[in-house]
């Protein structure tokens, strides 16, 4: 048993020592480690300075965009959820601290962050009167909406002389934008749909809270390292179940709870290559039918249900986060060069056999065909694709470098602009400035994710760590680069930044993983120090004698 | 204005947010490669900050091509364009008002129309070639509405820019909405493709402008190249006056020998002696242009009409027709009005070997001239401003931006084409406009052009004149123009002595050089070079 053991809190493996518990003062750490339980002073002025914004960008919505749009219908409850998600993201931060966090604070903070900064524009879409409405209802909203935001202007800024010369006897009523929208869109979805949309925002702090505690739980990490079949085989039958048997277009019950997933496997192949890292860091010993077995079982046979939903984006997500795993748990460059060719093989595959993929493709990189050059039915065809893209493009051109402000523009009119084109939206309101300035933050979070990894001298806590690092980091750069047309759209869902719910529980609860990671290494580093030989140093050989 | 200044605080943190980050992973870089800290994390991070930097270029590359952009997906908004349709029917733009300012008149405002406040265009057809609205208003790329739509939309004031639908900024033009429905109403009694063209002469702004053509086509007056006929001789007589000869009497027999070729008169009038060149004028005497200008050539050198075109505006070319439009032709703060609107040049071919024939021809605005009705006004604009030309323009706040203007001809050789033109009115073939302004205490001055084309049933017909107030002072120019359209002397003067009727009949009426409101008189003619 390892020294450190004797000073884990809660269930240590084998018999029960014997010995004593050492509870250390606050005055007895090393300077540098207490810096580890304080909350550093920039990440709290950023996060005073994150709240104050999230508080009055919804603030400037609430009373500039509003009353001129009109709401949706469940506005006020969404905007009491976003207050109520604020909350209990503090609450977080102050549970961790209640339990002696001690890991990396921008690992829980900077979420946080860019959760503030970017929750306002996902407020202003989802109270917009037209965004969720479909179909003819949208189409209704939308008149209603153009008709009371030009007599909401007018009545606010034309003097009366000109009021007189337009209206020229009474002015019309101010119509409400979703009266008869509302009705049809409530139908639309499921109430457990439109549940798990609104708690999953507030649900997500606490999910982070689990993932912490379960990881920073070694009895609980080491089960699942000892016992990860009993977790992977119902999840992955699950899965199995749920995409052959349960899904329409991607999704289940107007649900796509696929993200949920992903953290498992993650947890699952991290745990496989931290048994197996040194055998599959040699070329020759990977040729070896139980370990090609458990390549495929648990690094492959995942992504297998994506491919038959046929959601490209998901694969890249689940297989580009195993891949970047493998490579730091093995630290075998080969590796990488081998996913390089598979990946490619299987983009070139995608884009010449998969018409939706062939189609993402040109929409990215040619999507303002000659219109002269094409026949009607063509035409017709192309405008339905190119629909989406080219109200993404003008998200972005209207939004120019400064943005038009909170919620003004009119990134609402594209479909998806909170998931797929969230970056788009950001782009609107916020200009290229604010949209750069969210992907140097995600950046930044990313960076510290694989910082933390790195910290991490055990295999299985490295690769884990890389695994919610990527997890995180190649979606957010699927969708944002995807926005952009730097690269087709994949269509999945960014944590804390874009909607989805699931995304968002499951990252929050992966970065929890993180965290939990963390905390143990600071504790163990303490730990070690502390309890470390005294070496002669200056402060020893230094002694006084009288 | 409070929400204004939060919203850019807003804006601010959000960069600061993004500065912070920088500096915190410029930091860790160094940090990391300092302590030689694990490769594959700095690889890994290094990657992070490529794509970061990835993206900031990607996202200004769409917002450089914006214009291309937009052009694309307007060729493609006919499927359906959301954005385009809430921002056409939410938005309030600014108005575009009259010469006047006044709301009333405004010639593009809001308006309830069917229970529903809409963009609304009281001149209706009169003003949809140059304001906008009109049928097919959707697809009209040539008017104000269309080219100035930026500036309608920004916000009017510092208070509007944090508005969600921010009240754009109205424009004021200098086109004056009675006297263009006037004109509509003379051209669209006409039955006839045309325009007519109205601008002052002080200060050359647009003061009434109508012309025939679907949403489609590009403005009439402005964009379309048409053969000047008898106009032209205007300039030929003002070269015969700049370049210091004499008035004498010539013949003006009806026909003349040019070559192996013959030039008629028009139904071969003829008369024993006339004027040169205001006789010439006064009757358009074809066989006594074609002399005049081979007189000119045989003692001046082609090299002299050459310079004298150039400098009255006119383009004059070898081989290939020129395809340059002038740059500053407009008096314009809107480079894509300038882009979209500048006309193509009055090109005049000068072929290397001329034969007397051509020569006679380009003489009586015949055969290798093109010419536009605007730049036929603006030419006209010089005359009546003593030889000053003035580039047109059509925006008010423009006017103070117009400078001194640009000497054509000297001020004398102007006031002689201004005698001369009287004169075409009085007692030439313009006598038709006569009554109809007669007792008003305006006068009219012209010259009128009858130009055959090939192929087509009638020869294209044209009024180029000066409006002059009860002073005696040339106060617009007045420049008819229809296609098909017979005689000069007949619709277009009768339209051009309509036009004089109708303005001295507003004496109320703020135009840009009447001096109410607008710019003093004769700043033009006290600034010009001369």
């Amino acid at each position: 048993m390892a020294l450190r053991d004797l000073f884990r809190r809660g269930r240590p493996a084998g018999p029960q020592p014997e010995g004593v518990t050492v509870r250390l003062k606050p005055h007895n750490l090393p300077s540098e480690r207490r810096a580890g339980r304080v909350f550093p002073g920039f990440l709290w002025w950023g996060l005073l300075l994150a709240s104050a914004f999230y508080v009055a960008a919804h603030f400037s919505i609430v009373t500039g965009v509003w009353p001129q749009h009109g709401t949706s219908p469940g506005a006020g409850g969404t905007f009491i959820r976003d207050g109520v998600a604020l909350a209990a993201w503090f609450a977080v931060l102050v549970a961790l601290r209640g339990l002696g966090y001690r890991g990396s604070w921008a690992l829980v903070v900077l979420p946080i962050l860019i959760f503030s900064i970017t929750r306002p524009t996902q407020f202003q879409l989802f109270t917009d009167p037209a965004y969720q409405a479909t179909g003819s209802a949208r189409a209704r909203a939308n008149d209603l909406k153009a008709t009371r935001a030009r007599l909401t202007s007018i009545e606010r800024a034309y003097s009366e002389e000109r009021r007189a010369v337009v209206y020229q006897g009474t002015p019309p009523e101010i119509p409400d934008p979703f009266a008869r929208a509302e009705e049809r869109e409530l139908r639309s979805r499921g109430f457990f749909a439109r549940s798990a949309a609104h708690f999953s925002v507030f649900v997500a702090p606490f999910a982070l809270l689990v993932g912490f505690l379960l990881s920073r739980e070694p009895g609980v990490m080491r089960w699942v390292r000892n016992r990860r079949l009993i977790p992977f085989v119902p999840t992955l039958g699950i899965f199995f179940v749920l995409t052959i048997g349960f899904t329409e277009l991607g999704k289940v019950g107007r649900m796509t709870p696929w993200e949920l997933f992903l953290p498992i496997f993650i947890v699952i192949w991290a745990a496989t290559l931290a048994e197996d890292a040194y055998n599959l860091a040699r070329p020759g010993a990977v040729i070896e039918g139980r370990r090609l077995l458990n390549l495929f079982l648990y690094g492959a046979a995942p992504v297998i249900p994506f491919l038959i939903i046929r959601e490209l984006g998901l694969s890249i997500v689940l297989a580009g986060s195993m891949a970047a795993m493998l490579l730091v748990g093995t630290r075998r460059g080969w590796w990488a060069g081998l996913m390089l060719v598979v990946w490619a093989a299987l983009v070139f595959a995608a884009f010449n056999v998969d018409e939706r993929s062939a189609t993402r493709l040109e929409l990215a990189y040619d999507p303002y065909k000659d219109v002269s050059q094409m026949t009607e039915p063509q035409q017709e065809a192309w405008a339905a694709k190119l629909h989406q893209m080219k109200l993404f493009d003008a998200n972005v051109i209207e939004g120019g470098l400064l943005g038009e402000g909170p919620g003004r523009g009119h990134a609402e009119t594209a479909p998806n602009a909170a998931d797929d084109g969230f970056i788009t939206a950001i782009a609107t309101h916020w200009g290229w400035a604010g949209a750069v300035s969210l992907v140097l933050l995600y950046t930044l979070f990313i960076v510290q994710l694989l910082s933390a990894a790195a910290r991490e001298s055990g295999a299985f806590e490295r690769t884990l760590v890389t695994g919610v690092a990527m997890l995180i980091g190649i979606p957010f750069w699927l969708a944002t680069l995807g926005g952009i047309r730097l690269i087709p759209l994949t269509g999945v869902a960014t944590a804390f930044a874009a909607h989805g719910g699931a995304k968002l529980l499951a990252s929050a609860f992966a970065v929890g993983l993180a965290a939990g990671v963390s905390h143990r290494r600071a504790r163990e580093d303490i730990m070690d120090e502390a309890l470390a030989p005294p070496v002669a140093g200056p402060h020893a050989t230094g002694i006084r004698i009288r | 204005m409070l929400e204004t200044v939060l919203n850019w605080i807003l804006r601010g943190v959000v960069i600061a947010f993004g500065a912070g980050a920088l500096i915190a992973l410029a930091r860790w870089v160094r940090a990391a490669i300092r302590e030689r800290r694990e490769r594959w994390a700095i690889r890994l991070a290094l990657g992070m900050l490529v794509l970061a930097a990835l993206y900031a270029w990607g996202h200004a590359r769409l917002l450089w091509n914006a214009e291309e952009i937009t052009e694309g997906r307007m060729a493609w908004r006919r499927w359906g364009d959301p954005r385009e349709a809430e921002r056409a029917r939410g938005d309030v733009r600014g108005w575009i008002l009259d010469c006047t300012g006044e709301d009333e008149r405004a010639l593009a405002r809001y308006g309830l129309r069917d229970g529903e406040v809409q963009r609304v265009y009281p001149l209706g057809e009169a003003g949809a070639n140059l304001v906008g609205g009109g049928r097919g208003a959707e697809d009209r790329d040539y008017t104000v509405e269309r080219l100035f739509a930026s500036r309608l939309r920004e916000p009017r004031t510092f208070g509007e820019q944090s508005e969600l639908h921010a009240v754009g900024t109205d424009l004021r033009l200098t086109l004056c909405a009675a006297p263009t429905r006037a004109a509509y109403q003379l051209l669209d009694a006409t039955n006839l493709k045309g325009a007519i063209i109205v601008q002052d002469v002080q200060t050359g702004s647009l003061i009434a402008y109508a012309a025939s053509g679907g949403p489609e086509d590009p403005p009439f007056g402005i964009k379309r190249y048409a053969p000047p006929g008898s106009v032209f001789k205007l300039a030929v007589a003002a070269l015969w006056w700049e370049s210091g000869l004499p008035d004498t009497r010539m013949p003006c027999p009806p026909s003349i020998q040019t070559g192996n070729a013959r030039i008629r008169n028009f139904e071969s009038h003829e008369y024993a002696s006339i004027s040169i060149p205001t006789g010439m004028l006064r009757v358009s005497c074809n066989t006594a242009a074609v002399r005049m200008a081979l007189e000119m050539r045989e003692r001046l050198g082609v090299d002299a009409f050459r310079d004298a075109y150039q400098r009255f505006g006119f383009v004059t070319y070898g081989e290939g027709p020129p395809s340059a439009a002038e740059p500053d032709f407009w008096n314009t703060g809107n480079p894509a009005w300038a882009r979209r609107m500048t006309p193509p040049p009055v090109r005049v071919r000068f072929a290397p070997r001329f034969t007397a024939h051509e020569w006679g021809q380009i003489a009586i605005g015949q055969g290798p001239v093109d010419v536009t009705p605007l730049a036929i006004s603006r030419f006209l604009q010089a005359i009546g401003n003593g030889g000053v030309m003035l580039p047109p323009t059509l925006e008010w706040d423009q006017l103070e931006e117009r400078g001194a203007g640009r000497r054509i001809m000297k001020e004398t050789t102007a006031r002689n084409l201004q005698e001369a033109m009287l004169t075409v009115v009085d007692s030439g073939t313009a006598q038709l406009a006569k009554a109809r302004f007669a007792n008003t205490g305006w006068d009219l001055g012209g010259k009128t052009g009858t130009a055959d084309v090939a192929n087509a049933p009638r020869p294209d017909a044209w009024f180029a004149g000066l409006m002059y107030g009860p002073d005696g002072r040339a106060r617009y120019t007045i420049v008819v123009y229809l296609q098909r359209g017979g005689q000069g002397g007949r619709a277009p003067a009768t339209i051009a002595g309509e036009m004089t009727k109708f303005m001295a009949q507003q004496p109320q009426m703020v135009t840009p050089g009447s001096g109410e409101g607008g710019v003093p008189r004769g700043t033009a003619m006290a600034g010009g070079a001369r």
